[in-house]
């Protein structure tokens, strides 16, 4: 192939223009996608970072709104744990004032039957709620406590319990002097006690608590006064609590972990759902063994399970020490504590009623505990949670479309600023060509036509015409010198004609 | 008529239009000596001596 100007010009032309071109091109769209690529890197950083703290603000907002609404319920049930034992208090404050009044009335049977006839209170039973007398007895015993007078309610079979010894602590009694005693009551086996929702049909407990106080007449002590509350009447005040929207329940549901129950200044068990549990006395006369570890896990034994706050270290230090630590100091709060593997937690509050030896001091008459299932007192932080969440979730979504139409936006940017480069450098290179053509056209015709002339000349053809040259540029002086050499050429060629002849 | 355009004339007549055109990038001064020395060279003393007419 013959490497004519022509070709050669168009060569270096392109060679100047379409390598820098391209490489610019190159660079350009090279940078543009880096820089699209690391826009877009630093949109999404951003977006991920605005997502991070969306997340952590919703997690901090759902932590605190559930921590505080938590401590609202929390707070809700520790007062009602107070409210119900200042109720109960207040109950055991108003027999103290009947044994007193009880001093002033008739040492008869009819009087004591009206007496116990007069004061009813209704409690709620399985099958519905009935008016129940407050009072089991009222017995009169004379100064060395034999018996004088004994009337009993409805029903009462009258039984006394060798370990109710309250003949033994009333002697030193002076006027106006109370003591109370704690609950007594046959204990009621696991498989025909009452229970509640789990066993509505079952026996219920018969107790009573004993309020006594000593006679006197002109100084001196004639006798001793005796008054059996039905503890039917405590316990129905303790039942019922429900830490629920409900407030109060016919039947417990023990199972459910939301109710209350009380434990006396001993730590025995006095009201609860499962009445097996109760403190009790068996048939001959003694008391069950309370709950423990060695009752056997699950702690049965002999088909009872009384429990008794200082032997359940075993099974919840922390639920031990709710009596042994804060309600034996007249302390009320809450606490969380394991039990049978789950996470339970109860409100609870010193029952504040101090009359007599037995419940004088910080203890008083013992404590009520209202019991909440974790799951159902959190209810109203859970739903606050889910709504707190939705939202953040929501704003999670958005974040992530911004983040992606930020990205899309970034990468159609960067691709359209590539193509929009390249159709440049295209066109670029199509106008270097054509304006290369035409320049390099413009030097080599010329010296091609020159180059033809001389070719006819050196052919014999003296009759020769030089391209019409325009201009003073280099090609039109060497078209000048061109013709000069032909027109010497022709004339020396015309003298050689003319001296031919003359030779022959 | 300037020396240039005499020796115009004159190159035009002696070789062509090309030629002439020359001309246009010599000096008025020595236009004359130019043209020709370039005659005397391609054409003969006979033709170069027309520019001795041009004053």
């Amino acid at each position: 192939m013959k490497a004519t100007i022509l070709k050669k010009l168009l060569t270096i032309l392109l060679l100047l223009t379409v390598i820098p071109l391209g490489i610019l091109g190159y660079l350009a769209v090279r940078d543009t996608t880096v820089l699209g690529a690391k826009a877009s890197e630093e949109a999404r950083l951003m977006g991920q970072t605005s997502l991070a703290s969306a997340n952590e603000i919703g997690d901090l907002a759902v932590s605190d709104s559930k921590a505080s609404l938590n401590n609202l319920a929390k707070e809700a049930i520790e007062v009602r744990a107070v409210v119900e034992a200042k109720k109960i208090a207040d109950f055991l404050y108003e027999r103290d004032s009947d044994i007193l009044f009880l001093k002033s009335v008739p040492r008869a049977e009819a009087e004591f039957k009206a007496f116990l006839d007069s004061k009813k209170k209704d409690v709620i039973m399985p099958s519905g709620t009935v008016s129940k007398q407050l009072y089991k007895e009222i017995a009169f015993y004379d100064a060395s406590l034999n018996e004088v007078l004994r009337v009993k309610s409805s029903g009462y079979d009258g039984k006394d319990y060798a370990l109710d010894d309250f003949k033994s602590q009333v002697k030193d009694l002076k006027e106006g002097e109370i003591l109370v005693g704690r609950l007594w009551g046959d204990y009621d086996f696991k498989d025909v006690a009452y229970a509640g929702v789990e066993n509505p049909k079952g026996k219920m407990y018969e107790g009573y608590f004993r309020w006594v106080t000593p006679v006197y007449e002109g100084g001196a002590k004639i006798g001793y006064l005796s008054l059996k509350l039905d503890a039917r009447h405590v316990m129905d005040m303790v039942q019922h609590i429900s830490p629920t929207e409900k407030r109060f329940v016919t039947l417990t549901d023990a199972p459910s972990g939301n109710y209350a129950y009380l434990v006396d200044d001993e730590g025995w068990l006095i009201t609860h759902a499962r009445e097996f549990n109760m403190k009790g006395v068996m048939p001959d006369g003694t008391l069950p063994p309370p709950l423990s570890k060695d009752a056997g896990d699950p702690p049965v034994l002999n088909n009872t399970q009384p429990l008794n706050f200082y032997h359940l270290g075993a099974f919840s230090k922390e639920l031990m020490e709710i009596h042994t630590l804060h309600t034996v100091n007249g302390e009320s709060g809450s606490q969380i504590y394991p039990w049978a593997g789950l996470t339970k937690w109860i409100a609870y509050s010193t029952v504040p009623y101090y009359t007599g030896k037995n419940y004088a001091d910080k203890a008083g008459f013992g404590w009520i505990a209202v019991g909440a299932q974790i799951d159902k007192f959190q209810e109203p932080a859970t739903v606050t949670a889910g709504k707190i969440n939705e939202k953040t979730n929501a704003q999670a979504v958005a974040i992530q479309a911004g983040i992606a139409k930020t990205e899309k936006y970034i990468n159609d940017s960067a691709d359209h600023a590539g193509q929009q480069t390249l159709t440049f450098i295209v066109i670029a290179i199509i106008i270097v060509v054509i304006v290369g053509y035409l320049f390099a056209n413009s030097i080599s015709k010329p010296i091609k036509a020159l180059k033809e002339s001389a070719d006819k000349l050196t052919s014999g053809e003296l009759d020769v015409k030089l391209p019409e040259v325009k201009g003073t540029d280099e090609i039109a002086e060497l078209t000048g010198s061109v013709e000069m050499l032909m027109t010497a050429f022709k004339a020396k060629a015309q003298q050689t004609k003319q001296s031919e002849p003359r030779k022959k | 008529m300037s020396k240039k355009d005499k020796c115009k004339d004159l190159m035009l007549k002696f070789f062509g239009p090309a030629t002439a055109n020359l001309v246009d990038s010599m000096d008025e001064d020595d236009c004359v000596a130019k043209c020709k020395q370039k005659v005397l060279v391609m054409l003969g003393p006979d033709k170069a001596k027309e520019f001795d007419n041009i004053r």
